[in-house]
C-alpha cells in the first residue's frame, strides 16, 4: 500500500504533532503585515482590536493628501457607516421607518456607544420592546430614565445577539467582567486622541504613534502604548507623551530606549511632584517566558531620571499608582503549573521591588484588581472575588455549555460566586487590607463625592445568562448600581440604591 | 507564554491577545497554509485569509479547546490545515497522484491508520535533527527548500539531499518494495 509522508502527516490529530511541532518557530514573511492579519482575524471574530503600526498612520496620510482621495473616502466612510447602521438596525429588528439616513446613523453610534442620549433612541427601544424590558445603562434621556424595563431573554439565539449588539458584546477594556467603571473621557481612535464631555468631543489630537492608556493628573494627560517601531522583524517599543488637557496640545513626545527587540506591557502614573513612573516587559525572544520587569521615572519634560530593570516572572502590568515613599504596582504573575496570579508590589522610589503581597487568603478564592485610586493619602483597591467552591456554577458551565439564556438558577448562583472587596493599603509600605466587602456583586470604580468622601460603587447581580457564542465560559448580565460612601476612617456613612444598570460580562 | 498564559490573555483582554497569538503562531500558520494554497495558484490574500480564519475559529470554539490534550501551536495547525483543505476542495484543483510523490512510502497493506501515524511520527522523531525538522517542514507546512534552507542555515541543495535521505530512511524502516 503507498502512503506519502505528506498524507500520514496531514492525518494526524494535533496531539500526535505536539512534539514534531515543538521546536518549529516561523515568523511572518516581511511583506505580510502582521497588524493587517490580526486586524482581519479579530475582525471574523467580533473583537475590537487597533492597529498599532505607525505605518496605517502614514498610509492614511498619504491618502488624505490627495483632494480626490479625501471626498472618495469621506464617501465610502459614510457608506460603510450607513450600512452598518442597517445592518444592526435589521439584526435587531429595530424599524427605520420613519428615521432619516442621519437619524440611523446616529442612532446607530448612540446605542453602539452606549450612550443612549438620543431621544431617537429611546423611541426605538420602546416601540421595539413589545413584551420586553430593556436596561437603560449608562447615559439616558429622560424618556428611558425612570423606565423600569430589563432586556427578557428567551432561549432564543437572535435574543442573546440584540442584547450583545445593544449593550455591547466586548465592552471596553475597563469594563471587563465588571459593571459601573466610569465612563471614560478620552478615546484613542486610530493614531488621533479625542477628549469628550457629555458625549461630545472637546478636542482632538493628532498622535505620532497610535497610544494605548492614559491618566490625568493636575491639568495635564500622561498618554502611553506600544507600536512596532521596526516593521522588518515586527519589534514592539513603548512610547510615551504629555498632553495639555485643556486643549490637547502635544506637550513632548518620546519612544523609550532600550536595549530588547520588545518593550511593551506598560503602565504609568504621575505622583505628586509630577514625576511620572512606568513599568514595562521587556525581552528580545517573543516566545522566551523570561522577561524583564522595567521601572523608569521620567521627570515633567520626559527625561529619564532612573532606571532599573529586574528579572521576574511577571506576564502581565496591570497598574501603577505613586505612594508616599515609592511606588505601588498590580501585576500577574507566572506560577508554576502554567497558573497566574495577581499581586501587588511595592517598589522603591528607584524602582526595586521591596514587598510582594497577595489578597487571597483561601485557595478557593481567586482576587483580581479592577480599580485603584488614592484617597486621603491612602490607595484603595476596588477587587472582584471569584469564588471556586461553587460546584453548580462549574456543572452548569461543563454540563451544559449551551446558550442559556437568563436563568433564576444562573442568577442566584452567580451571587454566590462573585463578591466585591475594598482594601486599604498602608500609604508607606503599600501593604494591602481588606476592609470590606459586599457579596453577589461586581465592584466597580472608586471617586470622592462633593463632600470630600470616599464613594464605591458596586454592582448587585440582578440577571446572569451564559453564551458560549461570545467566547469561552462568558458569562454576562446586568447589575444595578449600589454607592457605598466611607468616611477617612474607612467608617461606612451610607449605602445607597440607584436606578442605573450596567452589563457585565465575565469568565 | 504559555498556553493557558495565551488562553488566559484571550479571555481577559482579547485584542491583546490576538496581537500575542498572531505574534506566536501567524508565521508557522502563514507557512503551513501557503504550502497547501500556492501550488493551486492561490495568492497571498487567500493564504492571509485562512490565516485569519483560523484564528478567529480557535478564539471562537476557546470552550471546546483542552490544554492538557495538545498544544495551541497544534491545534491551530489542524484547523488550519483543515480550513485549507476546504478551500481547495471548493476548486477541486487537480491532485497530486501519489504515485508520483517523492515522499511515497510502501506500507503494509493491513496497517491500521493510527499505528501507522504513530510509527511514523516516531520513526520521523527519531531522524534527529535538522532531518526531523527538515521532513515537517518540507512534507507538512510545505515550505520550499530556499525557505527551509535559510531557516536552518544549510544551503538548498543540502535541504534536498537531506529529505531525500530521511525518506529513504523510512521507507527501509516500513519495508515493501514499490
Amino acid at each position: 500500500m503507498k502512503r506519502s509522508v505528506t498524507n500520514i502527516l496531514n492525518d494526524c490529530q494535533p496531539q500526535e504533532l505536539d512534539s514534531l511541532l515543538e521546536n518549529i518557530n516561523i515568523t511572518l514573511p516581511e511583506d505580510v503585515d502582521a497588524d493587517a492579519v490580526t486586524s482581519l482575524a479579530t475582525q471574523k471574530a467580533g473583537v475590537v482590536h487597533r492597529r498599532h503600526t505607525a505605518r496605517r498612520a502614514a498610509l492614511i496620510a498619504a491618502c488624505v493628501a490627495l483632494l480626490a482621495g479625501i471626498l472618495v473616502g469621506c464617501y465610502v466612510a459614510e457608506q460603510n457607516e450607513y450600512n452598518s447602521a442597517v445592518r444592526f438596525f435589521d439584526l435587531n429588528n429595530l424599524d427605520t421607518a420613519g428615521l432619516s439616513r442621519d437619524d440611523i446613523k446616529r442612532v446607530y453610534r448612540d446605542m453602539t456607544t452606549e450612550s443612549f442620549s438620543r431621544d431617537e433612541s429611546a423611541e426605538l427601544l420602546l416601540q421595539n420592546s413589545d413584551n420586553k424590558e430593556i436596561y437603560a445603562t449608562g447615559k439616558s434621556t429622560d424618556r428611558v430614565e425612570g423606565l423600569n424595563i430589563s432586556i427578557m431573554n428567551s432561549a432564543n439565539n437572535a435574543d442573546i445577539g440584540t442584547i450583545e449588539q445593544l449593550y455591547g458584546r466586548y465592552p471596553s477594556d475597563d469594563a471587563v467582567g465588571h459593571g459601573n467603571i466610569p465612563d471614560k473621557t478620552m478615546y484613542f481612535v486610530g493614531d488621533e486622541l479625542e477628549k469628550t464631555a457629555a458625549s461630545e468631543t472637546v478636542w482632538r489630537t493628532k498622535l505620532p504613534h497610535c497610544y494605548e492608556d492614559y491618566y490625568i493628573s493636575n491639568g495635564k494627560a500622561l498618554i502611553w502604548g506600544s507600536y512596532i517601531y521596526d516593521t522588518k522583524h515586527d519589534y514592539m517599543h513603548t512610547s510615551v507623551a504629555l498632553i495639555d488637557d485643556s486643549n490637547g496640545k502635544l506637550l513632548w513626545e518620546k519612544t523609550l530606549d532600550t536595549k530588547y527587540n520588545f518593550d511593551e506591557d506598560a503602565v504609568a502614573t504621575i505622583n505628586d511632584n509630577g514625576y511620572i513612573g512606568m513599568l514595562t516587559l521587556a525581552t528580545d525572544d517573543r516566545f522566551s517566558e523570561e522577561k524583564m520587569l522595567v521601572f523608569r521615572e521620567l521627570d515633567d519634560s520626559g527625561e529619564i531620571v532612573t532606571e532599573q530593570e529586574q528579572e521576574q516572572s511577571i506576564i502581565f502590568n496591570n497598574r501603577i499608582t505613586a505612594l508616599s515613599d515609592g511606588w505601588l504596582a498590580e501585576v500577574s504573575y507566572s506560577l508554576p503549573q502554567d497558573s497566574l496570579a495577581d499581586r501587588l508590589i511595592k517598589l522603591s522610589p528607584a524602582g526595586e521591588i521591596q514587598a510582594v503581597w497577595a489578597l487571597e487568603d483561601a485557595d478557593d478564592t481567586e482576587y483580581e484588581v479592577v480599580a485603584m485610586t488614592e484617597y486621603d493619602g491612602k490607595i484603595y483597591l476596588s477587587v472582584q472575588a471569584r469564588w471556586y467552591g461553587s460546584q453548580l456554577y462549574d456543572d452548569l458551565v461543563w454540563d451544559d455549555p449551551s446558550d442559556s439564556g437568563f436563568t433564576d438558577t444562573l442568577r442566584d448562583t452567580a451571587r454566590e460566586v462573585f463578591s466585591s472587596v475594598l482594601f486599604v493599603c498602608d500609604p508607606d509600605s503599600g501593604k494591602p487590607e481588606e476592609f470590606y466587602s459586599v457579596g453577589g456583586t461586581m465592584p466597580g470604580s472608586l471617586s470622592v463625592d462633593d463632600g470630600g468622601c470616599l464613594v464605591w460603587h458596586v454592582g448587585r447581580i440582578v440577571k446572569c445568562g451564559y453564551c458560549p457564542y461570545a467566547s469561552s465560559f462568558t458569562f454576562y448580565g446586568f447589575t444595578r448600581r449600589y454607592d457605598y460612601t466611607f468616611d477617612s476612617d474607612n467608617n461606612k456613612l451610607k449605602e445607597e440604591k440607584t436606578d442605573i444598570f450596567n452589563s457585565f460580562y465575565t469568565i | 507564554m504559555s498556553d493557558k498564559e495565551l488562553l488566559r490573555l484571550l479571555r481577559r483582554n482579547p485584542a491583546k491577545g490576538f496581537d500575542r497569538m498572531v505574534g506566536l503562531y501567524g508565521g508557522l500558520l502563514y507557512a503551513l497554509v501557503r504550502g497547501r494554497l500556492t501550488p493551486a495558484c492561490y495568492g497571498s490574500t487567500d493564504v492571509e485569509d485562512v490565516v485569519a480564519d483560523t484564528f478567529s475559529d480557535f478564539y471562537l470554539s476557546l470552550s471546546s479547546f483542552d490544554p492538557s490534550r495538545c498544544s495551541i501551536k497544534s491545534y491551530l495547525c489542524v484547523i488550519a490545515r483543515n480550513k485549507a483543505a476546504d478551500v481547495l476542495r471548493k476548486k477541486r484543483p487537480a491532485e497530486l497522484p501519489i504515485e508520483d510523490a517523492e515522499d511515497v512510502l510502501y506500507v503494509s497493506d493491513t496497517a491500521e491508520e493510527s499505528e501507522l501515524r504513530a510509527d511514523v511520527l516516531h520513526a520521523v522523531g527519531n531522524l534527529g535533527e535538522p532531518d526531523s525538522e527538515i521532513l515537517v517542514r518540507k512534507y507538512y507546512l510545505g515550505q520550499p527548500s530556499k525557505e527551509i534552507a535559510h531557516a536552518l542555515s544549510l544551503t538548498p541543495a543540502n535541504v534536498d539531499t537531506r529529505a531525500y535521505r530521511a525518506v529513504e530512511k523510512l521507507r527501509k524502516l516500513f519495508g515493501g518494495t514499490s
